[in-house]
């Protein structure tokens, strides 16, 4: 329901989808690859992000003394120091007077730059670069893998971005990159294409899937579950002659 | 058997079956996870993250700082010394406070939600009364099924923040959600759940649906439930959602 002011939740929208594409043209892009009955088909699109505080409002806590002044969070040590846990700085609020760091086996404070991650086997984990498309290296995500609906439904959302055709894609290549969208989600099963994301450099990526909605591309990036299935375990002793006679030699003494 | 990592209990009613029900989390997983932190070239020495102190409220300067000063000219002009004894050491243990604008101890205090619109303008603003309790597991208002969906209306119209499975403690509860998947599985459905609170309106008393609150102080979402069958096993499914996707 695009444009609608109330949400199926009975709160007021804000934000409707197509207020987004306003704020497209500035916003970073991803450039996916498929090929399609022979072709190779590459739309580059601007992604918005769509988050409950665009959707629904700007929502925060405060706390105010009886006058109505605002009250502020510390950190109080066991020598009693107090510290500050956020400064106002330029109108933003940044972290105040305590500080994470790194240290060595020794004590030593180690920069952020002088540290490496490795896995549970003690190889070092690489950086994976962003997914998100820059002209010097030409970066695209290529969309070769398919989930259906419930692996999809496996994936809890932490980001949800609506992506918009770039100016320089021709309408042909967006009209025929939804059709390909809605010829997947309309097969037996239902598919969705998926793949790996990762917004900034990481160590880890996200999972991600492609969803067509009102004519809207919709790429939702999160975290996998592992299925699970329950099954009802019934654990029938059955007594055996052996198990009576032991039972009658313990009774003995 | 009660199934491991479960802590939340969830009171259900289908029907005229009505029953508390564990609720067991569903831990999603990036797809690749990093163990150690070690320092670059040297796969075994091992770091670890400490907190250290960087200065405190009655810092001349940090509590000067307001808009756009240049810190390091600042720091020139006031020639200002550094307490060696504070900077840096560690700090292992804290306690959270609070404190008034003159960063006196407070203990009294008023919580207030505030809800503004992208301009930053104030639309709404309540005062929090009491701290909301958790609402599902309430046998006067158990957890009801409110309205059914197809599984692919719902899987477009919301995006799924988080999941849990709900699992049988004992023979009858396992019959009592197999069938509730079965059923959710073969209608290729997905039920939307919710607490029907009593209230008056206009002096009539009326059940109003709520949104669920797994914990006391926790944010309430709207529930899901997803049904999958696998020959004697089950998976019943609780997705929590807070947002529309159109």
């Amino acid at each position: 329901m695009p444009g609608n002011d109330k949400s199926s939740f009975g709160t007021t929208i804000q934000f409707s989808i197509d207020k987004l594409e306003e704020q497209a043209s500035n916003r970073a892009r991803i450039k996916l690859h498929v090929d399609w009955e022979g072709k190779s088909i590459e739309p580059l699109f601007h992604l918005v992000s769509l988050t409950e505080e665009k959707r629904y409002g700007y929502r925060h806590f405060e706390l105010r003394d009886d006058d109505g002044n605002e009250i502020k969070q510390a950190y109080l040590s066991v020598d009693n120091r107090i510290f500050p846990r956020q400064i106002s700085f330029n109108g933003k609020k940044v972290s105040g007077g305590l500080k994470r760091i790194y240290i060595d086996g020794q004590g030593n404070t180690v920069e952020r730059n002088q540290v490496q991650r490795v896995d549970y086997e003690n190889n070092l984990v690489h950086r994976y670069p962003s997914s998100l498309f820059n002209e010097k290296d030409e970066t695209m995500v290529h969309l070769e893998k398919k989930v259906t609906m419930e692996e999809a439904l496996d994936i809890d959302v932490k980001y949800t971005y609506v992506l918009f055709p770039t100016e320089i894609n021709d309408d042909d290549t967006i009209n025929k990159f939804k059709e390909i969208l809605t010829r997947v989600e309309q097969g037996q099963p239902r598919e969705y294409f998926s793949f790996l994301f990762n917004y900034r450099a990481s160590y880890s990526r996200y999972h991600a899937f492609l969803q067509l909605i009102d004519g809207h591309v919709y790429m939702l990036v999160g975290n996998r579950n592992e299925m699970q299935y329950f099954k009802q375990e019934v654990e029938i002793e059955e007594v055996t002659e052996d198990d009576i006679e032991d039972f009658e030699l313990e009774f003995g003494f | 058997m009660m199934p491991d990592g479960h802590y939340l209990q969830f009171h259900l009613n289908v029907g005229k079956r009505d029953t508390t029900i564990p609720l067991q989390y569903r831990k999603a997983k990036n797809a690749e996870e990093t163990r150690r932190v070690v320092k670059r070239g040297e796969k075994f020495s091992e770091v670890e993250s400490q907190t250290i102190a960087v200065y405190t409220i009655d810092n001349p300067i940090i509590n000067k700082l307001e808009n756009g000063e240049d810190v390091l000219q600042e720091l020139i002009d006031s020639d200002q010394e550094m307490d060696i004894e504070l900077t840096g050491r560690y700090i292992s243990y804290k306690n959270r406070i609070l404190l008034n604008e003159e960063n006196e101890f407070v203990t009294k205090y008023n919580e207030f939600k505030v809800i503004e619109n992208k301009e930053g303008e104030v639309v709404a603003e309540r005062e929090i009364l009491e701290r909301p309790v958790g609402n599902i597991n309430k046998k006067e208002e158990p957890v009801r099924i409110l309205k059914r969906m197809k599984k692919i209306d719902a899987f477009k119209k919301f995006a799924f923040k988080a999941s849990y499975y709900l699992v049988h403690d004992d023979g009858l509860s396992y019959d009592f959600l197999r069938e509730i998947a079965e059923n959710l599985a073969n209608g290729d459905e997905m039920a939307l759940i919710g607490v029907l609170q009593k209230q008056t309106v206009d002096g009539k008393e009326k059940h109003i649906p709520k949104r669920l609150r797994l914990k006391t102080g926790a944010r309430e979402y709207w529930g899901w439930l997803e049904g999958r069958v696998k020959d004697e096993e089950y998976a019943l499914i609780l997705h929590l959602t807070a947002m529309e996707l159109s």
